[in-house]
């Protein structure tokens, strides 16, 4: 999961791939706006086909917060 | 370029409830609302059962002694957002809508400045209530939207109230009448800085806006809603406008929900910030690029290009496969907040869909100036409300000024702030804080914020917007703001760019400097950038998604 998301952040917001890691903040480290944000939720949402709740997204911090958010709607 | 210049016919009323009572009247079994309930599933709304929702939720509110309140909304966009808006805009109260996102001590704040007795709030505030009840004395009830049952005398249940106005004689309620031109709508905004001011809004206010705005542009029979609905350009002027031109709004709960929503509900209209326009538009061409279609892209523009100049209009279907992600039927993006770049609305405009810019500020219920497809120009932000008279105050050499506006839609004034007002209203004329100047056919255009001019040691006037939209269209540039350098002396002598790069690749400052430089060649000497620097993350932004510079 982490090596996909990764692959989205780096493809998708052009984020350079050393700084992608799971403890990297979303907002703060990676620098990812909130229409970013926005943008990427709606990739990830396409790409494992899931529904996203927004207010839960906004919870997740990190890189890891979200890997761990999405892994748990797959299951 | 300004073309042969469409005025629509608009039918004439002088309340939100005349409004309201003619939608009825007319058109009562078209459906006025699409929303997804709590299952997923679409629920469907006609004019008439609306109607009747804000009628039993206002004899409820006026049996609770609310019916010439002050009664405020903190809540996310929702059908049930837009039933407590257009009842309180029927009654003889005053509504105040409140951004949620807003910090709990800032909501409070804003309750008791407003002077709200009642405050409806969702569950995602249930924890602001119950934590910060105690310092709100003047709110006689919280109003749960989504409360099963009512949890004490303070805090009740909008459904319970509901199922009581139901019962309820409809009478009192009705004849709630209140003057048209005293407060009717209290919006607070921050602006990009400084403390929030509450503007105040009429009813007059609000029905100018609707019916002069939808004489210059026009909206469709069915569209998609998205924006907060605190800010009056949601509010009004969709919201308000679509009600009015009888349209069904379709309520889409998440800016994130925009791509499958597009084609879900197929809209023909759809009101977005210019920075979610550019999303639309990354991803777009990145389907383009993955799928090896750049160089067919390219040749569809020349050719539909060539094809407009004799008449013919095949963009629909020679794009339909981008239109496809649009639902099929998308024909207008209404961009507000912030100036369009002139390639993502030639862009739109080359593929069959107008991006349309405008010009608006709370202060005006928010509607100053808008393009419509008749006349697109991403060079202006359009012709005037017919309802307005506009000048430039103290124009400079190239005739740029502060735009000042008068006319139907022009505030009262700020909430219990008679100084601030007297600073902006002067003999009726509201001194927006924006700079422009008007063009000969009367067109607007925007050069930048009264508060963002540098002024040089020099004398020159520096609107750094200007220079931040030739320095955006550099392919690689994501964000910039262009700021002053100082010298010793503090004065303001020469320019620098800020900049935000999102790239794998690494930019030298100056290899971004020469780049800059080239695109500001033929400006002035003193216009030009002296010093770059490069930034590592995005700048932070306002709620609205204005750069806080």
């Amino acid at each position: 999961m982490f090596d996909r998301i990764k692959e989205l952040l780096v493809s998708e917001l052009g984020i350079d791939a050393a700084e992608v890691t799971p403890d990297a903040k979303l907002k703060g480290g990676l620098g990812i706006s909130s229409v970013e944000f926005v943008d990427i939720a709606m990739t990830i949402e396409e790409e494992f086909d899931i529904e996203l709740d927004e207010d839960k997204l906004r919870k997740a911090k990190t890189v890891g917060d979200l890997c761990e958010y999405i892994e748990s709607l797959r299951k | 370029m300004a073309k042969k210049r469409v005025i629509y016919n608009v039918k004439y009323f002088s309340s939100i409830r005349e409004m309201l009572d003619m939608a009825v009247a007319e058109n009562g079994d078209n459906i006025a609302y699409i929303y997804r309930d709590k299952d997923g599933k679409d629920v469907s709304v006609s004019y008439k059962e609306f109607n009747e929702v804000t009628e039993n939720l206002g004899a409820a509110l006026t049996s609770l002694g609310l019916g010439k309140a002050h009664v405020a909304n903190v809540s996310e966009n929702s059908y049930k957002w837009i039933c407590v808006y257009l009842t309180m805009l029927k009654s003889a109260g005053v509504y105040v809508p409140i951004d949620k996102e807003l910090p709990m001590q800032d909501k409070t704040h804003l309750i008791n400045d407003s002077e709200s007795e009642a405050v409806f709030f969702s569950a995602k505030c249930e924890d602001w209530v119950r934590e910060n009840i105690d310092a709100m004395p003047n709110v006689k009830y919280f109003i749960g939207l989504d409360m099963e049952e009512d949890e004490s005398e303070r805090i009740i249940s909008f459904k319970k109230l509901l199922e009581k106005g139901k019962t309820l004689d409809k009478a009192e309620y009705d004849s709630l009448k209140s003057d048209p031109n005293e407060l009717k709508m209290l919006v607070y905004t921050s602006g990009t800085t400084g403390m929030s001011k509450g503007v105040m809004l009429s009813e007059h206010n609000l029905c100018s806006s609707v019916y002069y705005g939808l004489q210059v542009s026009q909206v469709w029979e069915r569209g998609l809603s998205v924006l907060p609905y605190n800010h009056t350009y949601e509010a009004v002027c969709d919201i308000l406008v679509s009600l009015h031109y009888r349209t069904t709004l379709c309520i889409c709960a998440s800016l994130k929900d925009v791509a499958k929503d597009l084609k879900h509900y197929k809209p023909v209209y759809i009101y977005v910030v210019p920075a979610f326009a550019e999303v639309l538009y990354s991803r777009i061409m990145s389907t383009v690029k993955k799928e090896g279609k750049e160089d067919k892209i390219k040749l569809g523009i020349s050719i539909t290009r060539a094809l407009r100049k004799i008449g013919i209009d095949k963009r629909k279907k020679i794009f339909a496969q981008i239109h496809e992600t649009f639902g099929g039927n998308l024909r207008k993006i209404v961009c507000g907040g912030a100036p369009i770049r002139p390639e993502i609305g030639q862009f739109f405009d080359d593929i069959g869909i107008a991006l349309i810019g405008g010009y608006g500020i709370t202060e005006c219920s928010p509607l100053v100036s808008v393009n419509d497809e008749s006349f697109l120009s991403y060079d202006t932000v359009g012709f005037r409300l017919p309802c307005l008279e506009w000048r430039i105050d103290s124009p400079n050499e190239e005739g740029i000024g502060e735009i000042c506006v008068k006319g139907d839609v022009v505030m009262l004034g700020y909430y219990k702030k008679p100084d601030v007002t007297a600073e902006v209203l002067k003999d009726g004329w509201f001194y927006t804080g924006d700079y422009g100047y008007i063009t000969k056919d009367d067109q607007l255009v925007i050069t930048g914020r009264k508060k963002n001019i540098i002024v040089l040691n020099n004398g020159k006037n520096i609107y750094p917007e200007e220079i931040e939209k030739r320095i955006g269209n550099i392919d690689y540039i994501t964000e910039v703001v262009v700021r002053s350098l100082k010298n010793s002396r503090g004065e303001e002598y020469s320019l620098m760019a800020e900049v935000y790069i999102e790239s794998d690749e690494t930019f030298a400052e100056d290899k971004v400097l020469a780049d800059i430089q080239e695109k500001l060649a033929d400006l002035p000497d003193y216009k030009n950038v002296t010093k770059v620097v490069i930034r590592p993350e995005p700048f932070d932004k306002t709620t609205t998604r204005k750069i806080k510079r």
